[in-house]
């Protein structure tokens, strides 16, 4: 292999394993609410043979926090599958607008962490590409990796996504860019190969960086 | 005696259900959704336990549990986490914590180890009561 291959290899590695780890986190935080929810219910059992008049309200609350985890955890899992799936194919089509959500449910535990809400915002139509799945995926959290580093008082990162004739443009707003992206030890060897894997480009605005994939190159 | 405790965890669902079943246990439960939220609430109240979830935004379990202590040393530390390993568990012991426990919980488990916290915390206070009487025996000569 290369060491442009090496090193993509082993970062897709690594990323695998670090989504691995945040998932599992979540999930047990999710399957540890629904424990005690479970618990709560049989101690309103326990308390009711007792004698204590069953509160509806509090068992209704109760059922539909146990369903609200239920779907939280669906949500994991779901984008757990279709992260573990986007290795399957070197390049397939993909809606980037269907990529944000996935993501943000991936990677939340990381950068809620550290303190960090990241949201997204859609359009009305799909924003069609073709490209490596994984490594797509693997270089945004690169990117909002060091996105972090960045952010603004609000700490808030928003992912918007725009597309011309002849690139798909995703910007990372509400960050204080730094004057020299360079000595901030962007973007580095990892980053400057995926970006080279998939021809893509990083550049700054104001307030922003943006990710440039060439819809034919890419 | 009502044992004394805090529950700090980011998941504000559990944080609901844990203080409801606590305080349904004969506890004096009060939570803190984030560890800086928890060290405000140790500088001004005293507490027999706190039960503290390992991985939290801004400062993790370990920092704060650095912080409780270096408050409050009497303060017996229940870390929770999503995986106990060897390694943390001897991280978490070596920094103070009197236990880590792996998520989901059994209530059952947690309220023992509660229980056992309070003791603990009862026989360090006792022990700082007594030298602190010897000191005044022994300085004022009697």
């Amino acid at each position: 292999m290369s060491t442009t291959l090496d090193i993509v290899g082993d970062t897709g590695l690594k990323f695998f394993g670090k989504i691995s780890a945040s998932i599992s986190h979540e999930l047990k935080n999710s399957l540890s609410i629904i424990n005690e929810s479970a618990g709560l219910l049989e101690d309103l059992t326990l308390m009711a043979q007792k004698g204590k008049p069953l509160d509806p309200d509090r068992v209704e609350k109760t059922a539909r926090m146990i369903k609200q985890q239920v779907n939280r955890s669906d949500d994991i899992l779901k984008a757990m599958n279709r992260f573990s799936h986007s290795i399957d194919r070197p390049s397939a089509t993909i809606d980037v607008y269907e990529l944000f959500p996935s993501l943000m449910t991936l990677t939340r535990r990381i950068t809620e962490t550290k303190g960090i809400h990241v949201t997204y915002e859609v359009g009305d139509a799909p924003m069609m590409l073709t490209i490596s799945p994984f490594f797509l995926k693997t270089l945004l959290w690169h990117l909002l990796d060091f996105a972090m580093e960045l952010v603004g008082d609000s700490k808030k990162i928003t992912l918007v996504a725009e597309k011309s004739a002849a690139a798909i443009v995703i910007r990372f707003l509400n960050l204080n860019a730094p004057s020299d992206v360079t000595a901030a030890g962007f973007p580095g060897s990892v980053t400057a190969a995926l970006m080279n894997m998939l021809s893509a480009n990083v550049s700054f605005e104001t307030g922003s960086m943006l990710l440039t994939l060439p819809l034919e190159a890419a | 005696m009502k044992e004394k405790i805090l529950i700090v965890d980011d998941e504000k669902d559990f944080l609901e259900v844990m203080s409801e079943r606590m305080a349904a246990r004969d506890m004096d439960v009060s939570t803190a959704a984030s560890a800086l939220e928890a060290i405000e609430m140790i500088e001004k109240e005293s507490y027999d336990a706190v039960v503290l979830d390992l991985m939290m935004p801004e400062m993790d379990g370990l920092e704060a549990l650095k912080a409780i202590k270096a408050k409050r040393p009497e303060i017996q530390v229940i870390l929770l986490t999503g995986h106990a390993t060897v390694e943390k568990g001897i991280e978490a012991m070596k920094l103070g914590a009197i236990d880590l426990v792996e998520k989901p919980a059994d209530m059952k488990v947690l309220t023992e180890k509660i229980h056992n916290a309070q003791a603990q915390k009862m026989i360090i206070v006792e022990k700082k009561a007594q030298k602190k009487i010897q000191k005044i025996l022994t300085s004022k000569g009697w």
